[in-house]
């Protein structure tokens, strides 16, 4: 089976995994859902890259990576916010 | 080896996440009670009948046990054998407890089943109390026997009326079996039980209240008006002014001491339901009156004497409580910032409820409880959980001889605090925020990008290495490392063959590719280049810039590229020409070697 296959078929496997946790715990919350993804993709394209070359799907992914780093700062900011708010 | 450790952490990760989602689900991991109510499909109308047949397999000999228990209870204390009805009743208990636990875990919502199950939490309450008066009265039958044989008339007194007392209190018990009559037996019916076990159970049940009827009256009479005559130089005696009160009505006894030398006021004990509730001065006529309002009375019927100088009792009045209607009024919930106020008032049709306990409610369950004040009203801030919720308070006390009762549910929204500061200030109008969130946008952005641009340490190949032809093969020890880490690259240089030369009218000289790959082969021992393997023919050329070959090499790829890249079969001619100029590398190839 090609890498890229084995990526999609391993993320896909860790959200339904999340999902089906968090259906079962009756919690299902946005933050922590893309928290876990986040994690999740991130090891994925780790042990999917090569040091030698970099497939252009490989690059998308870290592109999009860089949009979730991004966006888990917000979410860390909203969360101290609340904190301090409280 | 490298993936193992990232394996391994990876799959650390990966527990530690499912171990924190499980840890923030908390207990039980199947059921959450705060979610409980949001889920909109919790109870399936559609399959309810389906899973009702399913369910009734299991449910069915639970039920012919609970029916035929109580008579075999009753049946039991009626032959006075105490020990047995001990067993008999913690089996009882057991059983009720198996039903209750498998209507929760079966999560039955049919109302027979929750009727019945409700019916037989009060028969079991029923019978508990009719083995506890029961033996009680066996205890007083003892005693009498003991203080009529002492001749000790006051305590045979006070053993009478304590046996009026339990035998109104077995009548009550026999009432309200009678009331669980109907939802046992047609719930029997239902399943095709047998529920004749629990008829007879009724007839026993009533023999034991028969008996003690009986037996009070003869003990009554014996007391009053056999043994102690000479007590009637004293008279008391009592009135209730109304036999029938409700909650915050008025129990009023009024009575009188006559007593042959009465010399000035007087003390009279009152007792209600055997409890002294306290003493009372008698006028100069020896009249006494006592009142009391009706709040924590139970249900029911309740007795009254009265007692002077614990040795002169007055007849026994009985009074019933009646239930009493209540309706609980809850204004909408105010909800602040960090609580949800909750107001209201409790009252019946005729009067306020002071000093009740009522219960906030938010989506099924308990958040606080609350006692009215005085004047019927409650006040409570309660916390409750950001989010959607349906609240509601609710009034239910067994003490209070009034009806339990609910009010209007609201449906509210409780905002979280970052919530309310957007909403009331704006999220930006605190410099604090706009700081923390530059600072963390600044942050993860730096990291993103260091993420993007980051270059992962490992191996990295060794870029090309070629050698004048003057210098022969490499022998500096970087080269030497180079060639130890790529063990193939000497095998490969084995292949090249000795004599690098195809003639005209040999048998590849038509063949344009094989004679790219020998003129690469020459090209690359001459140069000791590493990898020939992977060079292009406009690679051969660049690689040979500036050597005395290269005019030579550079043409035999250009028209290497031409003819064979140029999508058209190639002709004689074509092969000819690319073979003139493979040829012309050649001996410049070998003109430099010579």
């Amino acid at each position: 089976m090609m890498k890229k296959h084995l990526a999609i078929s391993a993320l896909a496997a860790w959200v339904i995994l999340v999902i089906g946790f968090m259906m079962l715990a009756r919690t299902l919350d946005l933050e922590i859902f893309f928290v876990l993804w986040l994690i999740g993709i991130l090891i994925i394209v780790e042990l999917a890259s090569d040091h030698t070359a970099t497939p252009r799907y490989l690059s998308i992914l870290k592109m999009v990576i860089a949009s979730g780093v991004i966006l888990f700062g917000v979410i860390v900011a909203r969360k101290i916010m609340e904190i301090l708010s409280q | 080896m490298r993936r193992l450790p990232a394996l391994l952490a990876s799959s650390a990760l990966i527990i530690t996440c499912l171990v924190l989602i499980a840890m923030q689900s908390g207990s039980p991991l199947l059921y959450s009670p705060r979610s409980d109510a949001l889920a909109n499909d919790h109870v399936n109308t559609a399959a309810l009948p389906r899973v009702s047949e399913d369910r009734s397999a299991q449910v069915l000999p639970l039920i012919e046990d609970l029916l035929n228990s109580p008579g075999s209870l009753v049946l039991t204390i009626k032959a006075n054998d105490y020990e047995n009805v001990a067993r008999e009743l913690e089996e009882y208990r057991h059983l009720s407890r198996n039903l209750d636990s498998l209507v929760i875990n079966l999560d039955m919502t049919e109302s027979e089943i929750a009727d019945f199950r409700k019916a037989n939490s009060e028969n079991l309450y029923i019978l508990t109390e009719l083995f506890n008066g029961t033996d009680r009265w066996e205890e007083l039958k003892t005693l009498e026997i003991r203080y009529r044989e002492s001749g000790d008339a006051q305590m045979l007194t006070s053993i009478t009326y304590e046996g009026e007392f339990l035998r109104r209190k077995i009548q009550d018990l026999y009432r309200d079996y009678l009331d669980q009559e109907d939802v046992m037996v047609i719930t029997g019916k239902k399943f095709n039980l047998d529920t004749s076990p629990y008829i007879q159970s009724e007839r026993d049940f009533r023999d034991i209240v028969h008996q003690i009827e009986a037996g009070q009256e003869d003990r009554a009479s014996t007391v009053v008006n056999g043994l102690f005559p000479h007590e009637n130089r004293y008279q008391l005696t009592i009135n209730l002014v109304d036999s029938k009160v409700s909650y915050a009505d008025r129990v009023q006894v009024i009575g009188q001491i006559l007593i042959p030398r009465y010399s000035g006021p007087e003390s009279v004990d009152i007792f209600i339901d055997s409890q002294k509730v306290g003493g009372i001065p008698t006028a100069d006529d020896g009249s006494f009156s006592y009142s009391r309002v009706v709040e924590q009375d139970t249900e029911g019927t309740h007795t009254v004497f009265a007692v002077y100088k614990g040795s002169v009792f007055s007849e026994i009045r009985t009074f019933v409580v009646e239930a009493g209607a209540t309706s609980l009024i809850l204004e909408p919930p105010e909800i602040a910032e960090r609580y949800v106020g909750f107001r209201g008032t409790l009252r019946t049709d005729t009067a306020v409820v002071g000093n009740a306990p009522v219960e906030i409610i938010s989506d099924g369950k308990r958040v606080t409880m609350v006692s009215t004040d005085t004047a019927g009203n409650f006040n409570i801030d309660a916390k409750i959980l950001p989010g959607d919720h349906k609240v509601k308070a609710l009034f239910q006390a067994d003490s209070y001889p009034l009806s339990p009762s609910e009010s209007v549910e609201y449906d509210i929204t409780v905002l979280d605090s970052l919530s309310l500061i957007e909403r009331e200030a704006g999220l930006f109008a605190n410099p604090l925020h706009i700081g923390i969130l530059v600072a963390s946008i600044s942050v993860s952005c730096i990291v993103a990008l260091f993420y993007l641009r980051r270059r992962r340490p490992g191996f990295i190949p060794p870029s090309p290495v070629f050698h004048l032809p003057d210098s022969g093969l490499p022998v500096d020890s970087d080269n030497t490392e180079r060639a130890l880490i790529i063990p193939h690259t000497q095998e490969q240089e084995n292949n090249i063959p000795a004599v690098l030369d195809v003639q005209v009218g040999s048998a590849h000289w038509r063949d344009p590719s094989h004679l790219f790959l020998t003129l690469r082969k020459a090209v690359s021992r001459h140069l000791s280049f590493l990898y020939p393997g992977s060079l292009t023919p406009r690679e051969l050329c660049s690689l040979c810039k500036n050597l005395p070959f290269s005019t030579a090499v550079c043409r035999f790829a250009r028209d290497y590229e031409h003819f064979v890249y140029g999508g058209q079969e190639l002709s004689g001619d074509n092969r000819e020409t690319i073979h003139a100029a493979y040829s012309a590398a050649m001996e410049s190839l070998e003109g430099i070697d010579h």
